[in-house]
Formats: structure tokens, sequence, C-alpha cells
């Protein structure tokens, strides 16, 4: 018997044939030729529209205005602003512009259909490096969608250097360059003037693809990838790949564990970049539609039932009829292993680490602004390689280091199985009541504690390795007695199971209503909609008090390493303080979340915003994954200059 | 023997038809909720606000509940909102009577809108604010923020269309026939 390729095909099968009879599918139709009066999707996004960027020189501010064809700004509502004692402002110079009759004015207005570039002059007389806040305005509208869009008011935030009020010489530091400050060891004459202006991550990143050379932007996306692999993205994969690789019955060294990792990684990668593609050019979070308890409990089934193959409980089969048509497919048991763990590879990347990073989300913007699939799929499979890159070294030492057969190949057999059985808990957490999973945390590692041997008398002259493994059943028994005695007394983090049960009655009290997790670390209000958004800012902009958004969702891994790394520490904590926190829980992944994300042109969680005093979003200090805390602080101290 | 060389097309075709079939699934099902949004329990309630019209006065959204009202976010710097603007004239003379109110909201200075109104002779209230007119409009469902951009609120109070781009009067007077408004 071929207990692992069966069980993979069958629930590959189970999943996929889930997919096609998806209730859903039998409904809609009515309205797709409903659609009255132009859909809002249609008009492009006013930042698409007209793409500003900067750039400072030592005597002057350029902003270029680049204008999507059919569209176009009017040229005496073009204007860039500075407000600063140590800075004179000459005069803006603009293009004289094409004029454009007005008849009902009887005017003639100058408009400009083509890229722009406006230059305001201006020196700077201050002692001692200074941030210096430019405002930038325009207005135009769209003839091909007929409407205008509203006034837009950009603000950039540039260091101006002592320096410059000596010399004036012309060096340029373009606004995509970097968001590093200029440091104090560079040549005075040459440093006139430097900026330092923020450019968020995925804007760094998509902007690499948009101009740099492509091998190196490929290489650059890898290396992210690389970094990514040691995240809770990667992590979850490391069981699945271990299962499919020892669940195998004959061990046949290097060469197969390498290809069936190999198998499991080419068949990941592939799946990203093919959603990347399609979120894209979609704009639809795709991932998050796999987030559906249905779905996912299918797969947390498929890993409870691959565990206790892993248990030797049974050896699973499919009934005759499928298990020939499966044959015919795949020739023989290689060829059906490989399409199993190809199968499995395309549906992790679906479903189990749904992670939307800082250089996912440039690649993305590169390729909805550009729709140049190929450039931008190419950047994903990287970015998913370097995912992937370790996996395949841990497979194939995998093959070299696990023994062939025997009873530490039954022991290892078992260890995975365990690590399958909490990924399907894992799995179940971002669906099931956080005190069910707690439950079935805790009753994992009792029962693999007991197991080990945790409750069982050691014998005289037992082994040191036995003793090593009671020790171990020990403390995975004590722990999963804690999460059980949290659970009941309501706490909701298996990390810190027991927290707030040496507290007062009251403090317990109040965790135990609490259903979220955050709010024992953060106090967040939670949002919803665009309207939700709307009536907080205006909330906070009465208290005049700065503002956090986060994006968090159930589903969303970096979101809960964010909530439980950075969020929780006491530094990150004071930065915030005096700040409004917001959260857009969008979990359920409705219309009014996707209404939100539209809102902020992101394709969904994670994701940070920060706003000013006005209820303005500060778009250069977006982050987009999950930020260390120490990073964390310095960011939101940065924004708070603004 | 079936190499992975092999295999993956197979895959791919999965994939692809795994993929393509859920998404058209979720694109039909996704029109469905947008209609349903504006019948079932989505509906949208006009957001109230207190803003200075023309005349001076503070006007709320609620002075006019119980008619049928037309609000128009435009701006004097818009063209295709100028465009519509008689045709707002004319629906407000015939169906007045009715018990339906247009009602102008320009994201502009007062000075040029109070020119043009006075240019036009527009014959509805006409309220002039900036920043606090673009917010209100993406209150009103306005994700864009796009000129010209209506809403038609019914009786009740509640949202029953929403119009981005202009609005000619023959479109208006289709929806607002929806609501029982006779020509």
């Amino acid at each position: 018997m071929k207990p692992v390729k069966h069980l993979l095909s069958l629930s590959a099968l189970i999943l996929i044939s889930f997919l096609f009879q998806h209730p859903a599918i039998a409904s809609g139709g009515s309205g797709l030729f409903d659609s009255f009066g132009m859909n809002q999707d249609d008009i492009l996004d006013v930042n698409e529209a007209f793409r500003l960027s900067t750039e400072i020189t030592g005597s002057a501010f350029i902003a270029r205005l680049q204008i999507a064809e059919g569209h176009y700004l009017y040229r005496d509502k073009i204007q860039i602003q500075v407000e600063d004692v140590d800075i004179k402002a000459g005069e803006l110079q603009l293009p004289a512009g094409e004029s454009k009759d007005d008849p009902i004015f009887n005017t003639t207005l100058f408009v400009f259909h083509q890229d722009v570039e406006a230059t305001l002059p201006f020196r700077y007389t201050g002692s001692g490096d200074k941030e210096v806040v430019f405002k930038v305005k325009y207005q135009g509208c769209s003839e091909i969608a007929g409407i205008c869009y509203p006034p837009q008011t950009k603000t950039v935030t540039a260091t101006l250097l002592a320096a410059s009020a000596v010399t004036a010489e012309s060096e340029t530091a373009t606004t995509e360059s970097s968001d590093e400050k200029p440091v104090d060891a560079t040549p005075a004459a040459k440093a006139s003037v430097a900026e330092a202006i923020q450019v968020s991550e995925q804007d760094k990143m998509s902007d690499a693809l948009r101009s740099g050379n492509i091998w190196l932007t490929l290489l650059a996306f890898f290396a992210a990838g690389l970094l990514l692999a040691f995240t809770p993205c990667v992590f979850p994969m490391i069981p699945i790949l271990m299962g499919i690789i020892v669940g195998q019955d004959k061990q046949q060294g290097v060469k197969k564990s390498f290809t069936l990792s190999l198998v499991y990684v080419l068949a990941m990668a592939s799946t990203y970049t093919i959603i990347g593609i399609l979120v894209g050019l979609s704009g639809e979070n795709i991932q998050a539609w796999f987030q559906n308890p249905w779905i996912i409990g299918s797969f947390a089934a498929i890993f409870v039932a691959l565990a206790f193959s892993m248990f030797g409980f049974y050896d699973l089969q499919m009934p005759s009829a499928i298990q020939t048509k499966l044959t015919q497919i795949s020739h023989n048991q290689r060829g059906g292993t490989l399409l199993g763990t190809a199968i499995m590879g395309f549906l992790s990347a679906l479903i189990v680490g749904p992670c939307v990073t800082a250089p996912l989300v440039g690649a993305l913007i590169y390729i909805a602004e550009t729709g140049d699939a190929v450039l931008g799929g190419m950047a994903l499979f990287s970015l998913s390689m370097g995912m992937g890159a370790p996996l395949l070294l841990l497979g194939a030492s995998a093959g070299k280091i696990l023994p062939k057969a025997g009873t530490w190949m039954e022991t290892t057999k078992a260890v995975f199985g365990v690590m399958l059985l909490g990924l399907g808990i894992w799995l179940l957490e971002r669906v099931a009541p956080p005190a069910a999973t707690m439950t079935l945390w805790a009753a994992l590692l009792i029962i693999s504690a007991i197991y080990m041997g945790a409750l069982t008398t050691l014998n005289k002259g037992e082994s040191g390795w036995h003793k090593l493994w009671k020790g171990l059943g020990i403390i995975l028994l004590i722990y999963g007695i804690a999460i059980f005695i949290g659970m009941m007394a309501g706490n909701r983090s298996i990390f810190q199971p027991l927290q707030g049960l040496g507290a007062s009655a009251t403090s317990l009290s109040t965790q135990a209503t609490s259903n979220q997790q955050a709010s024992a670390h953060l106090n967040f209000k939670q949002i919803k909609g665009v309207e939700g958004l709307n009536a907080a800012l205006a909330e906070a902009k009465a208290q005049n008090k700065k503002v956090m958004l986060d994006f968090y969702a159930d589903w969303c891994v970096s979101c809960k390493e964010m909530e439980a790394l950075t969020f929780s520490d006491p530094a990150v904590q004071q930065a915030l303080a005096g700040m409004v926190l917001l959260q857009a829980d969008v979990t359920p992944n409705d219309e009014k979340d996707r209404e939100l994300y539209k809102h902020f042109g992101i394709i969904g969680p994670p994701s940070i915003m920060f706003f000013d005093r006005d209820g303005n979003e500060l778009k250069n200090y977006r982050i987009v994954g999950y930020m260390k805390a120490e990073q964390f602080t310095q960011h939101i101290q940065r924004s708070a200059i603004q | 023997m079936l190499k992975p060389k092999n295999v993956l097309p197979i895959l791919i075709i999965l994939f692809i038809s795994t993929i393509s079939s859920y998404g058209l699934q979720r694109y039909l099902n996704q029109d469905t909720i947008y209609n349903n949004e504006q019948t079932d329990d989505g509906i949208l309630i006009r957001p109230e606000f207190a803003m200075t019209d023309l005349d001076g006065q503070i006007r709320n959204i609620k002075d006019w509940d119980g008619k049928i009202i037309l609000l128009n976010f435009w701006a004097t710097w818009c063209p295709p909102c100028l465009s519509e603007i008689p045709g707002f004239i004319e629906l407000q003379k015939k169906y007045g009577e009715q018990g339906f109110q247009v009602i102008g909201i320009a994201v502009d200075n007062e000075e040029a809108v109070r020119a043009y109104a006075h240019e036009v002779k527009i014959n509805y209230p006409v309220i002039a604010a900036e920043f606090e007119a673009v917010e209100l409009s993406s209150r009103y469902g306005n994700r864009m923020g796009a000129l010209p951009y209506s809403v038609i609120i019914n009786r009740k109070g509640e949202i029953s269309d929403k119009v981005t781009g202009e609005l000619s009067k023959t479109r208006a007077e289709k929806l607002l026939k929806k609501l029982n408004i006779k020509s």
C-alpha cells in the first residue's frame, strides 16, 4: 500500500470537487446585466490618473505629474506651497499649457494633457538641518470617464542640510531613491541639499521593478523571499513537506526527497505567481476567498487524516474506481506521488500561508499599474523561490539524515504526525472559536506527552534518550495543562495561557470578556466599512489626535505575528500613546471590507496606516507585513514628525 | 515514467480551471451582493450634515425628510457637472410639486458658485464647501471622490441610487419613476 500517495490524491480530489460544487456557483447570474450607470471601478483612481513624483535640488523643488491618457490638469490649480521662516520661495514655474475654451464663463482656461513639471525655486537660509514640508496641490478631470477629481494636496517632507545655505549645487536626489537621511560624513559641498522623503517599502519594491536592472531586481526579490522563509508564512509548510517525505514507504535517499521538495516548492511558487498576477490584474484578494470555514475545515481534516496515517492507525485507501482513474492519470506510483506533492504545494500556497508582504504588494502594484504581468510574474516567482529555497535544503537533507527504517523511523513519523495535527488546529484558529482551538491544543499536547511517557515510570537502567524524551514529555504535559486551565479561566492566548491569573479578580473578569487577544495589549477601536472609518476619523479630528489604522484578519498570518510580538512591546505601546488606535477586522472579507480595501487601494491585510491630526493619511508611512517592535517604534516616531 | 515535467501541465490546467471557475462564481456572486445591498439590510440611510447654503441658512439633509431628493455633488471647474445642471433645473420645475427636491453641493469656493448659480438661475438650494464637501460625498458612498456624483434618496431617507458621472435628464427621470414620481 502507498498510503501517502492515495491520501494526497484523495484529499486533492475532495477539495477540488468541493470548490466546483460550492453552492454560490449556482447563485448569481441575474445581476450581471443589471448594472446601471457608470461603475466606479471603471474610473481611474486619482493617484493613477495623476502620478506625482518629486525631486529636490539645491535651489528648487520640482513636482512632476504624469497624466494618464484622456485626463487633464488645470494649470492655475497647480500649486507648490512651503511655509517655513528659513525658506524664501520664488515664483512657481510652469509650462504654458494648452488652451481650452470655457463656453460658460467665456474665458480661456489652460490645461495640461501631457506630463508636466512644476518648479518652485527657493533659498534655504537656515543654519542646521531642518525638516521642511512642501505641499503640492493639483486638480483635474477625466475626459474619458466624464468626471472630475476632487482637489488633491500631497505633503512631501524633505530634510534640508545646513550646507545648502552656503552653496547651492545641483546635486539631485529623487523621491524614489531612498528614505535614508544624509550622513554627516558626506562632504558639505556635495550634499548641499538632500532629502529624507519616506517611501514605503512596497513602493520601493515596485519602483525597483519599474526602473532597475531586471536580473538585479529579480535577485532582490529572491533575497526578500529568503528573509520571508523565516517567518510564519513558510513555517507551516515545513511539517507538510516533511510529512510527505517521511510518509514515503521506501526511503530513496537524497535524490528522491529532493525531487519531492522541488516539486512541492515549484508548485507553491507557481501558485503564488499565478495568484499574484490575477490579483494584480483584478485587484481582488483571491487568497482571502479560500478563508472560508468549509475549505479551512476540509484542509484541517486532511491534515488530521494524514497525521493518523503517520501514526500507522490505518492505510488510507480510495474506492477502486477512483484508484483506477488516478492510475490512468499518473501511470505509476512515482508520478502519482509527485502529482499529489504538487497539489499539496499549490494548496499550501493558497490556504496555509496567505501572507501579504511588502515585496509581494510591491510586485502587485507594479502589475496593477503597468499591466506588465511578465516582469511582475517573474518577480513574484523569484520571491516565492526565495521563500522555498530553505525548504529545498531541508527536504534534501531530510533524505540524507532520516533513518531508513526501524523504531526511529516510526518515532520520526509520529513527531511529524503531531506537527500535522498542530497545523490542523492552527488552521482552525481562523474559523473556530478560540476556546475550542485552545482545548484542542491542550488535548494534543497532553496526549502527545502521555505517548512520550510523561506519566510512565522509567525502568532502572533506561537509556539517556528515554529520560530526555520523558523530560520533554513532562514539559508538554505542563504546558498542555496550563493552556487548559487558561482556557477555562477565559484567556484566549496559547502563548500566555495563564496571563492575569495572578492578578485581581476584576482584571480577570475584564480578560474573560475580551474576545480579541489584541485588547489585552492595545486598545483598538473596531471599525467597519468606509463610513465607520470616516466617523472614527472625524471623532479623532475633533479630539485633535493622530490615528493609526490596523487591518486585521484571523486568517492573516503576519497580523497575528504583529499582534503577538510587536503590539505587545512596551516601547511600541509608549510610542502609540496619545494616538487613536483603530482596527478593521476584515476576517469576513465581505462587501464592506472590500469597499474599505478599495478606499485605500490595498488588496487586504496586513496593512497599517497613519493619519495626521486632520485625518489625512500619511501615505508614505504605510506598512505592509510584519515589522519588528524596534523598527516599528522608529517608524511611529518618524511619522509623528509630520 | 512520468517526470515532474509532465506533471506540471496537468497541474497548471487543473489549477487554472479551479481558479477561473471559482473566480467566475465570485464575480457573479459579487454582483448579486451589490444589488442586494440597496434593497436588503445594507441600505444606506442619508448621512446628516450641517452646512451653510448660499442664502446663509444652515442646512441639514433632515430638512427635506419626506421628499424625494436628488443630491448632486458638483463644481464650477468640472465641465461634465455643468452640463447636467440645466437638466436638474428643469426636473425641479417639473416635479417640485410632487415633493421632489434637487440639492446641489459644490466642491468649490463660494464666490465662483454664487456667480454661476446666478448666471444659469439655479432654482434649488446650493451649498458651497471645499474639503467638507469632498468628505460628505464620500460619506454618501462616493469612493473615488469623483465629480459629478449624484444620489437619489427616497421618502424614507434611504439612498436608492448612486450615479457617478453625468446624470442626464432622461436617466434621472427613469430613476425617479422607480420611486413613483409621475411625469
